[in-house]
């Protein structure tokens, strides 16, 4: 599928401090009437102001491929983005087996683009999604980028770093990979009417105002090193030279048992949540970066969200309900740190689907700490199954159980 | 720079000690000595790890494009202007231009072979780059021994003729 460039101005409106530059909706409506009633939500908060930029994030139960048409259709000067969910929330809290939309409104500039073939060719995919993107708009000092795309093409961290090297270095990247309510069949992104797996979505904002980027995990590490042994693209076959699946259930049992998890009793349906509750963190300097399993393969080997490459040495880690509830928070007041004096407009806001996990219930604590850090701004997210976040002149980008809060600025009235 | 703080450049993506290892590996390949890389080691060392598949060579195509906005690895040629990681490019130039520069010397399939195998070397994965960027790819083919070198200079010269440096 070729790329296909939708660039859209936003005419500058003359704005008063009262008026509304962000909003969000949600809804559990099936398709055609999501659509209906995200529109009409979103456009009761906004007025006649067509927003510059609109996400739009759906459950199994609203097909990606149906939604985001039809709201791209009724928000025809628009870009409007989206993906595939295992959770979707807005600053009201968590919902499931639901779609919601954030729209932004403001002085931007939005390209966007979608490049397929990504587990087959990732720089492929990557230059389709950037052709014919400018890389600067003339009295637009600043540059963010958003990047959807499906993990279950392998090649989360691979394709983060090919987009941050085409981009460049002056650009913040902040984005998600797109999921499916655990059940690791299919992945999609979408913009405009385009929505395909096996895809990547890269979108170009220009602002006359920084926007802001915070990101936090909350884990720990527990177990002695482990070293990937035989493992090609996201698939790692052995550990320590045994079978995967052997060493992570030998590391994980006393702390499973602990909760009361029997690792020797876990099912075909029940091992992709156990997986992401204990996950691999790779040291990096001081800290952490943690890596996702998502599900068992042939032979006992283990599939993750990126790239695994032979050599790599992590440990398992582990997380408590507090330290990922203050670590969403964390997140949030790092992003607003970043607007500088500009207070918060609204956020878009990428959360592991682990983090629901591990928090059950309080989830929404988690959500709602969000959104108290961030003056409770209009805000809309989805629980993915990786996260990206670049600042501008960092390394690595792509993160497994983490909290990516991207904050766009009020601007002056 | 020594060969740790080089890895712990790689370290975000590979972690601390695939990094380590990774860099070895190249300094051992590459056959350098000592604990001290200078530039042109670095990027040499990044320039083979960048062809390595998946995340690792991803990292080093990723690690040498920030590289290239710092690290003066050779005087510019008279009449180029060496911008710094301007954000703001002049003009653009198209990898069908510089396919075509080789083309007449070599088969088309093998200009589009050496033109990819440079862009990628250097993080280029559009169909357009900056004249600044062109002209480092065209820099790197230039060292080539044989006709191909012989080319990249003659196409880089061209390039300085039609992007003339400002002032």
């Amino acid at each position: 599928m070729h790329a296909q460039l939708q660039s859209v101005g936003c005419t500058l409106v003359r704005m008063t401090n009262m008026q509304r530059q962000g909003a969000s909706a949600v809804t559990a409506a099936k398709c055609p009437q999501a659509a209906v009633e995200l529109a009409e939500e979103l456009q009761k908060q906004l007025g006649s102001v067509a927003p510059a930029l609109m996400f739009v994030f759906a459950s199994t139960s609203q097909p990606l491929s149906e939604l985001l048409p039809l709201m791209a259709a009724k928000f025809p000067n628009t870009a409007v983005l989206g993906a595939s969910t295992a959770g979707e929330f807005t600053e009201r809290g968590d919902t499931k087996a639901a779609a919601c939309a954030l729209a932004i409104v403001g002085d931007y500039r939005v390209t966007v683009g979608i490049g397929t073939q990504l587990g087959q060719d990732p720089e492929r995919a990557v230059g389709r999604a950037l052709e014919g993107q400018p890389s600067h708009v003339h009295g637009y000092e600043y540059r963010t980028a958003i990047l959807l795309l499906d993990p279950l093409a392998g090649n989360g961290e691979e394709t983060t770093l090919i987009a941050a090297t085409a981009l460049g270095d002056d650009v913040l990247l902040a984005g998600g990979a797109a999921g499916d309510y655990l059940a690791m069949k299919e992945t999609w992104v979408g913009c405009g009417p385009q929505v395909a797996n096996d895809a990547v979505v890269i979108a170009q904002i220009f602002s006359k105002q920084r926007l802001g980027i915070g990101i936090s995990h909350g884990h720990r590490a527990f177990s002695d090193p482990v070293k990937v042994t035989d493992a090609e693209g996201g698939i790692v076959r052995t550990l320590d030279g045994r079978p995967a699946w052997d060493v992570w259930r030998e590391k994980t049992r006393e702390h499973a048992a602990a909760k009361g998890l029997h690792v020797d009793e876990l099912t075909a349906e029940t091992i992709p949540a156990f997986l992401l509750q204990y996950e691999a963190g790779l040291s990096v300097g001081d800290d952490i970066k943690i890596r996702a399993p998502l599900q068992l393969v042939e032979n006992g080997g283990i599939s993750f969200a990126c790239g695994m490459p032979t050599g790599s040495v992590f440990r398992i880690t582990e997380s408590e309900p507090d330290r990922q509830i203050e670590s969403a928070r964390l997140a949030a007041r790092a992003a607003r740190r970043q607007l500088g004096t500009a207070e918060p407009a609204s956020a878009v806001v990428f959360d592991c689907i682990c983090r629901n996990l591990i928090l059950g219930e309080r989830f929404n604590d988690a959500v709602h700490a969000i959104s108290e850090e961030l003056a409770n701004a209009p805000i809309a997210g989805f629980e993915t199954y990786g996260e990206i976040a670049l600042n501008v002149g960092e390394m690595s980008g792509f993160h497994n159980t983490t909290s990516v809060v991207l904050a766009f600025p009020r601007s002056p009235g | 720079m020594s060969v740790a703080a080089f890895a712990a450049e790689l370290a975000p993506v590979l972690g601390n000690e695939q990094a380590l290892a990774m860099v070895h590996a190249s300094v051992l390949h590459l056959g350098h000595r000592g604990d001290i890389l200078f530039a042109d080691q670095q990027r040499a060392i990044l320039g083979w790890l960048g062809e390595k598949p998946g995340v690792v060579g991803a990292a080093a195509r990723h690690l040498l494009r920030k590289f290239d906005g710092s690290l003066p690895s050779r005087s510019p040629p008279p009449g180029v202007a060496k911008v710094q990681g301007s954000k703001h490019p002049r003009s653009v130039v198209t990898r069908t231009e510089l396919t075509a520069a080789f083309e007449r010397s070599v088969s088309t399939e093998k200009a589009r072979e050496i033109i990819d195998k440079a862009c990628r070397a250097h993080g280029v994965v559009e169909e357009t780059m900056s004249v600044e960027m062109a002209t480092s790819v065209l820099e790197d083919l230039a060292i080539t021994p044989g006709i191909i070198g012989v080319v990249a200079r003659f196409a880089k010269a061209r390039l300085a003729l039609r992007f003339p440096a400002d002032g």
